[in-house]
């Protein structure tokens, strides 16, 4: 009798289990990077065991998708979405996209969630990484993943012009120390040339993206004032960038004038093909090329070298680029709290490592570096040496636009025009359509 | 009748006024806020138009636009349009279809699909269908995006465009009485004397609606552009009605992006009324006449 009861129990709450739809929308772009979606699903499905093994008659379910498209289209989507308050819960973006979707109150601050679940969580997760999810003083995101952008310089042909082993294995911590600079590594790069070792010297990415601001660190150049959180465009430094540019494709002619506009497939093919020296890449490449490109782990061990990008010879200092993804919560939701619990759940370090080794990114909690996987997986610990390199890019508004505006005078600078006219085109444009919150220092 | 007339003719209405009318209104409105990604209705009176005169982009846009629009038009969407029709209704029949068929291909394939074939045909690497064609060849990559962007965007917008007008204008050819054709050979006239002094002349309402319908179309599409080259290689296939998508959906100024719109419509308008002015539209619209000597 006793069985029957608790037999007709299960069927009860199977049968009258009520379903919670959780929508999350999420992003690679790149097509590893598909464990943003997986592991809230795996979250859910874990969730759903524990409410089963609580005889509640809740169940979750997952639902959404993973946008491979490109970053500015899932933006566009999400930023649409949000004005039609279409039904999402979890919003997996970059963490740059925080502070003008928090300042339009499209998403909700986590801080009190985050305190709920600090001593079984949060604790662990890698301090700084915090600072990339705070907008106003506030947390408005969980940190999903982060990554190193990496210098990666084909060895093989360090090799082919005559670079000892030791010398080869060295120049990671050269650039590191200051010690070799772009202006070393440019004249490596025309030699590479013209010895026919390789067709180009250096490859950077062929559309609008946040790498560049690597070579602004790299010369020295500020960008960001955080005390009055306005953009600064300081004429005499953005001089030394765009002229980097602008003799890249027009002077030392090591990297191709058709650069940005290049099919991204291309390029990858090019890299990997061993066609090019070095290559403004991201950790997640690795995972690309092993999954889209053909390569194997040895095969891309064997060929590149992996450093911080280089500082110039007389300013900035050797930097690389963080832009962790990360989990946030549409202010409209009706789930605010299952939203955060499956976000926690899925920020378990196993889950996340999993993401890590599949996508090429680096953890994001201390308990995942000591996993076994950690230890086998060489750009995830190449990837690490870089953090205390690393940067992050201003949570603001506004930084979009000031991107599209400083790509501009990139694709300005390497199409020919002079540097100095392409400074004042930048800083005229940047007052014309930023206006009051950009700082134009004239000297 | 009157009354019937309308009761057919509301429904039509209705979704004029609903898709058409009032999105140009909004617009209009929309054109004096500063509304960006907070989708806030703060009216800033004629701040748009003013930051509009000083863009310096503005120049550079508004040549673009101005030569892909007439250039497309002229070297294809009517340019090869006519002479195709003409050509093809001069042949027997059966190869006249061939070739219109062959037209209509590209406007069978889908805008994206189409798109990404020009950027794999122009990929400036070995990748590319025109440079793996060089290399087979022993010659070095060539980057005809870098070099004649705006050449390309017109000719993969014209392979499109043509078809449409080709179409009509076969129409309007084989509507004319053979009786004209059969009176000027027997006069001898030649064949540019027939297509001179009969066919122009009588296919001219057709001519001024496709030039005045091309026009307009061109001057606001821009999905192959956005798709091959984006505007760039540094603005300099960055046509007005890309602009305003890009300071709009890109840049998330939508009141910048209204009022750029508005301007556009206006320009359209202009052209509008300059062709019914050149093509003599009064003229072309009156009834005609039977003239008893």
């Amino acid at each position: 009798m006793k069985k029957l009861a608790v037999l007709l129990l299960i069927f009860g709450v199977i049968l009258f289990a009520k379903d919670i739809v959780i929508t999350a929308w999420t992003v690679g772009p790149d097509n590893p990077s598909f464990y943003r979606f997986d592991n809230l699903k795996t979250a859910a499905e874990r969730l759903n065991r524990m409410l089963e093994a609580a005889g509640a008659d809740v169940r979750v379910k997952v639902d959404g998708f993973f946008d491979t498209t490109d970053w500015s289209e899932f933006k566009q989507k999400v930023l649409f979405g949000f004005q039609a308050k279409k039904k999402f819960d979890i919003l997996c973006s970059g963490h740059d996209d925080i502070g003008a979707w928090a300042e339009a109150g499209y998403i909700m601050p986590l801080d009190k969630f985050v305190k709920k679940y600090w001593k079984q969580t949060y604790y662990d997760i890698i301090p700084s990484l915090w600072q990339s999810v705070k907008y106003k003083g506030k947390i408005y995101g969980i940190p999903q993943d982060t990554e190193a952008r990496p210098f990666y310089i084909n060895k093989q042909v360090l090799k082919k012009l005559g670079w000892s082993d030791e010398e080869i294995n060295a120049l990671p911590e050269k650039i590191a120390k200051g010690e070799f600079t772009l202006e070393d590594f440019v004249k490596v790069a025309q030699e590479a040339m013209k010895k026919g070792l390789v067709k180009w010297g250096l490859f950077h990415r062929p559309k609008k993206g946040i790498d560049y601001f690597q070579v602004f660190t790299s010369f020295g150049a500020d960008f960001y004032d955080e005390k009055q959180a306005k953009f600064v465009f300081n004429k005499e430094q953005m001089l030394r960038v765009y002229d980097f540019f602008y003799k890249l494709t027009n002077v030392w002619k090591i990297t191709p004038s058709s650069m940005i506009g290049t099919p991204w497939s291309s390029v990858h093919k090019e890299v990997t093909s061993g066609d090019v020296l070095a290559w403004m890449g991201g950790t997640w490449n690795w995972a690309e090329w092993k999954r889209d490109y053909g390569k194997t782990e040895k095969e891309l061990e064997n060929m590149f070298l992996i450093a911080p990008f280089p500082k110039s010879k007389n300013y900035g200092r050797p930097n690389t680029l963080s832009h962790p993804v990360v989990y946030m919560i549409p202010a409209h939701t009706k789930y605010p709290e299952l939203a955060f619990l499956l976000i926690t759940l899925a920020t378990a370090p196993d889950l996340n490592m999993r993401h890590a080794v599949e996508s090429g990114h680096l953890p994001i909690r201390w308990q995942e570096t000591v996993l076994p996987e950690y230890h086998k997986d060489f750009i995830m610990q190449q990837g690490t040496k870089l953090l205390p390199y690393s940067g992050f890019i201003p949570n603001d508004s506004k930084f979009d636009l000031f991107n599209t505006i400083i790509f501009e005078g990139i694709q300005w600078a390497e199409g020919g025009q002079d540097p100095k006219t392409v400074v004042n085109l930048v800083a005229m444009r940047l007052k014309d359509q930023l206006k009051d919150k950009v700082i134009i220092v004239e000297k | 009748m009157k009354k019937t007339a309308w009761v057919f003719l509301m429904p039509m209405l209705a979704m004029v006024v609903v898709f058409f009318f009032i999105p140009v209104v909004l617009t209009i409105i929309l054109s004096f806020t500063d509304m960006d990604y907070r989708f806030q209705w703060n009216f800033v009176g004629f701040s748009n138009f003013k930051d509009i005169a000083t863009d310096f982009i503005i120049p550079k846009v508004t040549s673009n636009t101005l030569i892909y629009t007439f250039a497309t038009l002229g070297l294809f969407n009517v340019g090869s349009a006519l002479l195709i029709s003409l050509l093809t209704t001069s042949m027997p029949e059966k190869w006249g279809s061939f070739f219109r068929s062959l037209w209509m291909l590209p406007r069978l394939t889908p805008s994206v699909v189409y798109g990404l074939l020009w950027l794999w045909i122009f990929d400036p690497t070995k990748h590319g269908l025109l440079n793996f064609l060089r290399a087979s060849m022993g010659l070095p990559p060539q980057n005809w995006l870098y070099k004649a962007p705006m050449f390309i965007v017109i000719v993969a917008n014209g392979f499109i465009g043509a078809s449409m007008g080709m179409l009509i204008f076969t129409a309007a050819i084989k509507a004319i009485p053979i009786d004209y054709y059969r009176a000027a050979l027997l006069d001898g006239a030649s064949w540019w004397m027939i297509t001179r002094k009969i066919t122009l002349p009588l296919i001219r309402w057709q001519v001024l609606f496709v030039t005045a319908y091309q026009t307009l179309s061109l001057l606001t599409s821009f999905e192959y552009i956005l798709i091959i080259t984006d505007g760039g290689p540094v603005f300099r296939t960055e046509v007005w009605s890309l602009y305003t998508y890009h300071m709009a959906f890109s840049n998330y100024r939508f009141g910048y992006g209204a009022a750029l719109s508005v301007i556009l419509v206006i320009m359209g308008i202009i052209f509008a009324l300059v062709y019914l002015k050149l093509f003599n539209f009064e003229a072309l619209m009156q009834k005609p006449k039977v003239e008893v000597d």
